[in-house]
């Protein structure tokens, strides 16, 4: 490849093609899966090329969820942009409306990607291995609800609401409360934080219920 | 308990997202919607049935050895 992504070899795509197409081709594998494996590739190349994707979002709430909750698109934060849609492109990815949209049409896979910046802590950040030697990069547990406190608080949307408790409800135990609760209290409307207080409660309610 | 089929519970998702397309589509027109009452929230019953079906597919997952969790490291044998 010319350009910024000149340390992927022609090898490589073409190994990371094959790949996607085996995967695509394959019946038996849900939606989901496709997904995660087809992520997992795309990461792969990305990497190599010094941009590190981070699967924000819609994507990120069905991984925690197990795929529970369903979307149809990808969103996506990562570093080195331009060389990013350079491999993008040469996986026969198009642009879509501006920068931030990407579609494969094959695939049937949109990629959104928000912004180059990720304004959440690295550290919190969850690796899932796919495959052998492939992983995804998921925003972390903390960050991923804060998000969706957001858009229950600024948007008035009830299904970030209700993601918001049910995301804490699953993976309780893996929260980082005090960090949570830390991020929230940056947050511009206190009623975020207050939004967050009362979800933890109600979170171990519908535990204890269970 | 309510009985409830797990892919309704999920799919309601999907229906809202397009009702709430449609309200905004209303409202940019000039209608008055209250989008609470058009798009209703799950109830408590829905909810703890969608936390039992979450919760059970991670737990199949795990007996499987489809999942392994390791703190922020998980691998998935999909």
């Amino acid at each position: 490849m010319a350009g910024s992504g000149s340390l992927i070899s022609d090898d490589d795509l073409e190994f990371v093609k094959q790949k996607i197409n085996a995967v695509a081709d394959d019946p038996s594998f849900s939606y989901f899966v496709k997904n995660m494996k087809i992520m997992s590739y795309i990461t792969w190349l990305l990497e190599k090329v010094g941009s590190k994707p981070v699967i924000v979002g819609g994507h990120a709430v069905e991984i925690y969820t197990m795929g529970s909750y369903t979307t149809v698109d990808v969103d996506m934060i990562l570093s080195n942009r331009a060389a990013a849609h350079e491999v993008l492109e040469s996986l026969g990815f198009t642009k879509q409306q501006g920068v931030r949209h990407w579609y494969n049409e094959e695939l049937a896979l949109p990629i959104e990607i928000p912004d180059d910046t990720l304004a959440v802590s690295y550290d919190k950040i969850l690796e899932v291995a796919i495959d052998e030697g492939f992983v995804v990069y998921v925003i972390g547990i903390e960050d991923l609800i804060l998000d969706r406190a957001r858009g229950a608080i600024y948007w008035k949307d009830s299904v970030y609401r209700e993601w918001s408790l049910l995301l804490m409800s699953s993976q309780i135990n893996e929260i980082d409360f005090a960090y949570l609760f830390e991020q929230a209290q940056k947050e511009p409307d206190a009623k975020v934080y207050e939004f967050l207080k009362a979800t933890e409660l109600e979170a171990r309610n519908l535990i204890n219920r269970d | 308990m309510k009985k409830m089929d797990f892919k309704n519970l999920i799919s309601v998702d999907q229906k809202r997202k397009f009702q709430k397309m449609q309200i905004r589509i209303t409202a940019s027109a000039g209608t008055k919607i209250r989008e609470e009452s058009a798009v209703p929230p799950r109830s408590e019953v829905e909810l703890g049935l969608l936390l039992r079906a979450i919760k059970k597919t991670e737990a199949d997952y795990q007996k499987e050895g489809k999942l392994i969790k390791h703190g922020r490291k998980w691998k998935l044998n999909i």
